[in-house]
């Protein structure tokens, strides 16, 4: 599957969100979606997934856009917020509500909350689950169609260091198998280990894209948080939202 | 489309809130005729007669409907409350098919609870009249009228709570305004206008006239009162479906 975002752009009133934003993450490989706060990652994302309407160009999946896809899970799995559960309903309930608009079997549920390792959970209510466990079943539920295209919004929040190590294993397991991960995140240093390209952007604009080789060879081995602060830094855009002193 | 409807009716009975709304409301329609039966002659309350059992067949309507209001609100409105909204259109992007979803789920509860409090208040009504030692004729007196209106009334509840929490996209503000409007504002305004026939045209006089066992002159026709109902119904949808079309999560 292709995702293409062409010259997306977002505003908020007085405020830029996205800015003539294009790139394409790559078929097959794993997009690291790299960004400070506020640079606009969440608002392309939601752009991408039609969640969020851009003021002009394009965000598309094999050309079309979000809500032209019949059936969009079983093109497309996105993670966008661990928290869009009922906490009264049963993390089984939650996924075969899910898979009920997608006519998605119950043995896929159960299939998914093997996968990110909830059975056992399956039948306790949302609302009683740690963080990490809401981040997996937002991961169960981006799963559920088994799409070649899969987005995710900063996975590994609220993961302990085993879940983040499981989390790399699985996101490298999808794309082995051919399937397109876009996924977002403030772990520089996890996201380079699972990686293979990375987009950089800044104040809603590109900085970068390119594959994380690449760029580790043209930077002389310096780590992605260096490239990163080094990049921003010279755009100017980071300064408003770290010490770079500090982190430096 | 019949997918969406059966996640949205799966949504409703996977919470609490259905079987618990549901178990109040037939407790109460199941006291309600026997609450009637016993005041009954008493004070300036008409002593029992066999047409009694339309009154206690309707008494619990208001009660119903306001509980199907309510499960409709929170079908719509407490999908932003809990965000589920974000899972919901991931999975079907099209808000018009997930609004029209929500409308026939709340249909199909509003038919089975309207039938539901219509068996067991005519159940509780005959046991009251049969222990008065009156005559039982479900079959007269407008009681097979009422056994039709009333789970339609309850499905037109429905219909308003699931448009009302879509267009307020707050459980707070949807039932706020929903209380507001049923006992402030409905009083108000015939007294701000000094016309006291004006509430003959707001929500709360046609339904009443929808559910009166014999019409009352100067008052709507039952079936203007429905008509009435239905458009204010539609309004509020028309609104909702017009704002979800336009408005962002």
């Amino acid at each position: 599957m292709l995702i293409e975002l062409n010259g997306l752009t977002k505003r908020y009133g007085p405020v830029t969100a996205v800015e003539d934003l294009t790139f394409s993450p790559a078929p097959g490989r794993v997009t690291g979606f790299v960004g400070a706060n506020g640079a606009g990652k969440s608002t392309t994302m939601r752009m991408l997934l039609g969640l969020t309407r851009p003021d002009s160009g394009t965000a598309t999946i094999d050309g079309k856009a979000y809500a032209e896809l019949q059936n969009p899970l079983w093109s497309i799995g996105a993670m966008v917020d661990s928290n869009a559960f009922h906490p009264k309903r049963s993390g089984r309930n939650a996924l075969r509500v899910i898979g009920r608009i997608a006519d998605v079997p119950d043995h896929r549920v159960d299939h998914v909350l093997a996968l990110v390792g909830l059975t056992d959970a399956a039948g306790r209510r949302v609302g009683g689950y740690s963080m990490g466990m809401r981040q997996r079943l937002a991961l169960a539920a981006a799963l559920l169609g088994d799409p070649g295209t899969i987005v995710l919004d900063e996975p590994a929040n609220g993961l302990d260091p085993h879940g983040v190590h499981w989390l790399r294993g699985l996101i490298r397991k999808l794309a082995s198998e051919g399937r397109t991960v876009f996924v977002s995140s403030h772990l520089l240093a996890e996201l380079s280990q699972t990686i293979d390209d990375v987009v950089i952007i800044a104040d809603g604009r590109l900085v970068t894209h390119e594959p994380m080789a690449g760029l580790l060879e043209r930077t002389n081995g310096a780590s992605l948080e260096e490239i990163f602060l080094d990049l921003t830094r010279t755009t100017g855009a980071a300064s408003s939202h770290y010490d770079l002193e500090e982190l430096t | 489309m019949r997918s969406l409807i059966y996640a949205e009716l799966l949504k409703i009975r996977t919470t609490r809130m259905l079987a618990v709304t549901i178990g109040v409301v037939l407790v109460i329609a199941g006291a309600l005729p026997v609450a009637y039966g016993a005041a009954a002659g008493s004070g300036d309350q008409p002593p029992l007669a066999p047409e009694s059992l339309a009154d206690m067949v309707t008494a619990p309507a208001w009660l119903a409907g306001g509980a199907v209001l309510i499960i409709g609100l929170l079908a719509s409105a407490g999908e932003y409350r809990h965000r589920t909204i974000y899972t919901t259109r991931l999975a079907e992007p099209r808000p018009l098919r997930v609004l029209a979803a929500k409308l026939a789920a709340i249909t199909v509860i509003g038919l089975a609870v309207g039938v539901a409090v219509d068996i067991v208040a005519a159940g509780a009504g005959g046991a009251v009249l049969a222990h008065h030692g009156l005559a039982i004729d479900p079959f007269s007196h407008g009681v097979p009228r009422l056994a039709l209106v009333i789970p339609l009334v309850l499905v037109l509840h429905g219909i308003l709570g699931v448009a009302i929490g879509a267009v307020l996209r707050s459980t707070t503000a949807a039932v706020g305004a929903t209380l507001i409007w049923a006992f402030v504002v409905e009083g108000i305004i015939p007294a701000l206008t000094n016309n006291p026939d004006l509430v003959n045209w707001l929500p709360r006089g046609a339904l009443r006239e929808v559910l009166s066992t014999q019409p009352t002159p100067g008052q709507l026709a039952p079936l203007a009162a429905a008509a009435l109902l239905l458009g204010y119904a539609a309004a509020l949808v028309a609104t909702s479906a017009v704002l979800d079309r336009r408005r962002e999560l």
